[in-house]
């Protein structure tokens, strides 16, 4: 089966896809049956497999991009024309609520619709007429809290004993730093992106100037109890999916 | 002369019940092999035959163009029904909205056993055959198949009815094939075929074809018919060196173009369906040859349904479109994929259709592994 996730960024794609191999231990392969390719320099793309399954993990380039990115790629047609057994969209929650959020989202897409945190089961009708199924899941991220994918990242470093301790002297040194030094990190989105960047380059210095794609694989993510929560859905692309609606 | 805007076939071979609508001037019909394309072409040539028993014999035995095989002629005839979704019954029905009215053709009968001599009797064999087999210069069969029908064709407010007889001694049915109203280019008639008859006798067609052929041969002056030392009419070249040579010593190309072109001046106001244009053409001539047949399809009123199965003639004809500069007006390509599908229940099969115009396509094409053909 074909599985196709679109999320916000390259960061996005790089955490899941490592996810991904080091936990359901999906294989990277260079190209997908998709037949996706990065159109601009912010996209970006990567393809798992798994015994017969594919997945298509596309960076669209930001939050903003994704009724770009489908309207460049012709999502809408792929859906259509592709055997695509389902489809999932990662976003940061930011400070927006799922009923906005999914709106927004469903706007994008013609013959599919997404729910918050639930797999939806779509009947569509091919390009001959005959009809199909497409699971759809929105996985907004963080789930119950405003933030992004960073403060996700902090959650789970918190969770593993191993990086705990220093993830707490890293969020103390940038508590102490952004009120007289650098108070643009009052803002929660800076302040979390300067947290996950000061820990990434104090727990590996030789990578620090690298970017996040070189931190992803230090870390052994399977030990979060918050994102192995947050991530599971993940766990069901490759599977069929018992849905009750 | 009718062209038509949509097609509804019903029990015609391996099609069960197939609907496609809104067709274009210029349509191209892919598939797999076996996905029904030779009889989606077959079905729109039905509809134009009426109760012309010669012309549906010719249709019958399209298939075997290269390979005239007359004993199979009554097998090819009752294949023509779908015996898997009725196997009791012998019934299809073809029909269409055209833009002179509705055209229908039903083919309707059933099957039968009876002697050999009975079936002689009612064959449509000549005098002279059936003189043969009483002379048991050719075996007489104990048991013989029989099919009796009726083909009931209608034409906007006409329609006409005509009993069909045929047992599996005949070759053929009995009555001439009157010029047809609709042409059918077979992927290898330009090895049969006189590629000439419409082209030397209009100064105008004559030029464009040279001018054409030029392009592939520089050396081709002219092309004519010249008396052979035995009286008969050879189809012939002139190269600019002044010698003439046969057309039968060219290449499949030559040949192909002239027969294309041969068959679109014979289809004024009518419909031309073109089964697999690339047979005999290499790829680089398309970006050539196409827009040529596009245009002159266009001056002449014809209708084109081309049947391929090559990507690269796909991708020449969309450039007709010319989709990156013309955005809003009416697309002059439809895409019509067939695909068999097997049902549900695993017993039997259908063929369903896709149709999409030519900017779909080419859009999809451009970002995304769009298989077009299957």
């Amino acid at each position: 089966m074909i599985e196709l996730v679109l999320v916000e960024g390259v960061s996005d794609v790089q955490l899941i896809s490592y996810y991904m191999q080091s936990v359901y231990e999906w294989k990277h392969v260079n190209e997908n049956i998709l037949g996706i390719t990065v159109l601009d320099a912010h996209e970006h793309i990567e393809n798992l497999t798994k015994g017969d399954n594919e997945l298509v993990l596309c960076g669209v380039g930001g939050n903003s991009k994704f009724a770009s990115f489908v309207e460049k790629h012709r999502i809408n047609a792929m859906i259509i024309e592709k055997e695509i057994a389902s489809f999932m969209v990662v976003t940061d929650r930011d400070k927006e609520s799922n009923l906005k959020m999914t709106r927004r989202i469903n706007a994008v897409f013609e013959n599919i619709t997404f729910e918050a945190g639930k797999w939806v089961k779509n009947k569509i009708a091919d390009g001959y007429g005959q009809d199909k199924l497409v699971n759809t899941y929105l996985l907004i991220i963080p789930e119950n809290e405003n933030g992004a994918l960073e403060s996700v990242i902090i959650n789970a470093l918190k969770d593993i004993p191993e990086e705990k301790e220093l993830m707490q002297e890293v969020i103390d040194f940038i508590d102490n730093v952004k009120n007289d030094l650098v108070p643009e990190l009052c803002k929660i989105n800076k302040y979390n992106k300067a947290v996950v960047g000061t820990f990434f380059s104090v727990r590996n210095p030789e990578n620090a100037m690298r970017s996040f794609g070189a931190f992803v694989s230090k870390v052994e993510w399977l030990k979060s109890e918050s994102l192995k929560q947050i991530f599971m859905p993940l766990g069901c692309l490759g599977k069929e999916k018992t849905i009750n609606n | 002369m009718a062209h038509i805007n949509s097609i509804e076939i019903k029990s015609y071979r391996g099609i069960k019940a197939l609907s496609v609508s809104d067709f274009s001037n210029i349509n191209i019909v892919v598939g797999d092999n076996n996905s029904g394309k030779t009889s989606f072409l077959e079905a729109i040539q039905l509809l134009f035959a009426g109760t012309q028993l010669g012309t549906l014999k010719n249709i019958i035995n399209q298939r075997t163009v290269l390979n005239p095989d007359k004993s199979s002629f009554y097998v090819s005839l009752t294949k023509m029904f779908n015996k898997e979704q009725r196997p009791d019954s012998m019934d299809f029905e073809i029909s269409a909205e055209s833009n002179s009215g509705i055209l229908q053709f039903r083919f309707m009968g059933r099957e039968g056993s009876v002697s050999g001599e009975e079936a002689l009797q009612m064959s449509a064999l000549s005098q002279r055959e059936k003189m043969q087999y009483k002379r048991n210069s050719i075996i007489l069969p104990e048991k013989a198949k029989v099919f009796i029908g009726n083909v009931v064709a209608q034409t906007g407010e006409e329609i006409s009815q005509q009993e069909v007889r045929s047992t599996s001694l005949d070759s053929g049915l009995p009555g001439a094939s009157l010029k047809k109203e609709i042409l059918y280019i077979s992927a290898f008639g330009h090895l049969r075929y006189d590629l000439l008859q419409n082209i030397v006798g209009n100064p105008e067609y004559k030029k464009l074809a040279v001018d054409i052929l030029g392009q592939f041969e520089t050396e081709i002056e002219d092309i004519c018919y010249t008396k052979a030392d035995d009286g008969s009419y050879l189809e012939t070249i002139v190269a600019t060196s002044g010698i003439n040579m046969p057309l039968s010593v060219y290449g499949d190309g030559i040949k192909k173009i002239l027969y294309i072109l041969n068959k679109l001046f014979d289809s004024a106001d009518s419909i031309l369906l073109i089964d697999e244009i690339e047979t005999g053409l290499h790829k680089k001539y398309y970006d050539m040859l196409f827009p040529v047949i596009f245009a002159l399809a266009s001056k002449l009123n014809v209708q084109l349904f081309i049947a391929t199965h090559s990507i690269e003639a796909i991708d020449a004809i969309l450039k007709y479109g010319d989709y990156d500069n013309k955005k809003e007006e009416k697309d002059p390509i439809k895409v019509i994929t067939l695909k068999k599908i097997e049902s549900k229940t695993g017993k039997g099969s259908n063929i369903v259709a896709r149709n999409v115009t030519g900017n779909y396509v080419y859009e999809n094409r451009k970002v995304f592994e769009y298989e077009v053909r299957l």
